[in-house]
């Protein structure tokens, strides 16, 4: 027992802050974000038996804490301001580094914006992204490529934005 | 081309959060595993017999209202407190319950404070079910009457006692608005808060020779160690802890107390100063503000959108009332 709870520990101490980091990401949104990772872990701390004899802890806190996230944002009317992409929101905190690069994903589709959070955020292989997201792993690699080309135009069109106005 | 590998990990490495203690962890999933267990409770209960409820009810002005629920049995305080992982039931794996429900007399608690009613209630693995009505003849916070009555036999984990609580006379005492040098504050007992929520409770008690009035809400400023006031927002439009009920005078007898609520949501990313202590202005009085400082709580100030504003309730005639109502 006690192993395991310090096999628990370990693997907590270290995906922590990974995972509110990757939902803050996704949504923009800093207490949402740390409620669900919480939630998360603490439901992942009950199951352990189970989700560590998986091998893919990792994708499964990631489905669950970002069920939770939907269903905050659903539950308390915010998902609609918040969850939709909208240009012009915000980067996640402005203390972060890289809000232009955040504030891009920003902009994409829910589905392109987690898989690319995941990917390189929460730095999950793309077979534990699909059993995060409850999706195929073809199509995560198309949701990527596509999510990669879409952050790079839209980085590109607000860079040249600002030459414009600073030229 | 950006490289997101880098971004994600700058991100990953260099958001300011904090990871909470492995305890914290337990102790959610221990409420985790509580709720499952009364929700296997409840479900083998509504089976049995058809529903159960519980509630508080809020009459006040003559309407109904449900607030929320207080207190139902549950099996699973009894148990012993789980040490470890593998003291958890599995999930798909149904926990033993304490069945089957047996009959138990209701205990006697009329007279009794609410808080020793849910307790009294609790100890004999019965529901309580908390309205609040206006009485002239019973002091605000003690209950009135309760159904079924005293000593009649019940069915344990299935019977709801349903007790009416005093919120204090049905129409103002005659007197003037109480000052400040009428009033003594103290801090209100610890609030069980929902997660983020920073929530304590202030009671102002009338400590003059004289029937004296509250009405409306007090205005509160917080300060942080050095005496700065604390550039906080307030408000009075509710929130998830805090009742939104319009004001209501509440009348004090010498010896009596208000309630007022004060709640904000938690800093999450960085606390830039954190509140030492309070002063409160009564609406009307020109004395010197009432003060005090805190002492085994804190609320952090943090400029953080959703952080900056700390909800004020109205004065009640009861700490039951100061909750949200929905």
């Amino acid at each position: 027992m006690a192993r395991d709870e310090d096999e628990f520990s370990e693997w907590y101490r270290d995906q922590h802050r990974r995972v509110v980091a990757s939902l803050m990401a996704v949504s923009g949104l800093v207490d949402a974000a740390t409620e669900a990772a919480d939630e998360a872990f603490a439901r992942a701390f009950l199951a352990w038996d189970r989700i560590s004899t998986t091998g893919q802890p990792d994708a499964w806190v990631f489905r669950v804490a970002l069920n939770h996230l939907r269903r905050q944002m659903r539950r308390s009317g915010l998902e609609r301001r918040f969850w939709s992409s909208q240009p012009t929101q915000a980067a996640p905190s402005p203390e972060l580094p890289d809000s232009s690069v955040w504030q891009a994903v920003r902009t994409l589709p829910l589905r392109q914006r987690t898989a690319l959070v995941l990917r390189y955020v929460a730095d999950l292989p793309e077979a534990e992204i699909a059993r995060a997201m409850g999706i195929r792993r073809g199509t995560v690699a198309a949701t990527l490529a596509a999510a990669r080309e879409r952050v790079a135009t839209e980085l590109s069109r607000t860079e040249s934005e600002e030459a414009v106005r600073h030229g | 081309m950006v490289d997101l590998e880098d971004a994600g990990r700058r991100l990953a490495v260099g958001v300011s959060v904090e990871t909470p203690p492995i305890e914290a962890v337990r102790n959610r999933a221990d409420r985790i595993a509580r709720r499952r267990r009364l929700a296997a409770v409840s479900a083998a209960a509504i089976l049995a017999l058809g529903g159960i409820a519980a509630g508080i009810v809020s009459t006040r002005g003559g309407s109904s209202s449900s607030l929320q629920v207080v207190n139902r049995p549950s099996p699973a305080v009894s148990g012993p407190a789980p040490t470890g992982v593998s003291s958890y039931v599995p999930s798909g794996v149904t926990p033993a319950l304490p069945f089957p429900p047996s009959p138990v007399s209701v205990p006697r608690v009329i007279g009794m404070t609410y808080d020793q009613a849910n307790l009294a209630v609790d100890q004999v693995n019965l529901g309580i079910a908390i309205s609040l009505v206006d009485s002239d003849t019973v002091d605000p916070g003690i209950v009135i009457s309760q159904n079924p009555a005293p000593g009649s036999t019940a069915t344990t984990f299935f019977t709801t006692v349903s007790v009416a609580v005093s919120d204090g006379p049905t129409q103002p005492l005659t007197g003037p608005s109480c000052r400040s040098q009428d009033l003594r504050l103290d801090f209100g007992g610890r609030v069980s808060e929902m997660t983020g929520q920073n929530t304590t409770d202030l009671v102002l008690t009338n400590i003059s020779g004289s029937i004296c009035n509250l009405f409306g809400y007090p205005t509160v400023t917080l300060l942080d160690q050095a005496g700065k006031v604390l550039p906080f927002e307030y408000s009075h439009t509710g929130d998830m802890m805090t009742t939104s009920a319009q004001p209501r005078v509440v009348s004090l007898r010498p010896g009596w107390s208000a309630y007022v609520r004060i709640n904000k949501y938690r800093c999450d990313v960085h606390a830039d100063d954190t509140a030492a202590a309070l002063r409160l202005a009564v609406p009307g009085s020109s004395s010197p503000p009432l003060s005090s400082s805190f002492s085994g709580f804190s609320l952090d100030y943090c400029a953080e959108a959703a952080s900056t504003t700390v909800t004020i309730s109205p004065f009640e005639s009861t700490e039951l009332a100061l909750f949200d109502q929905h």
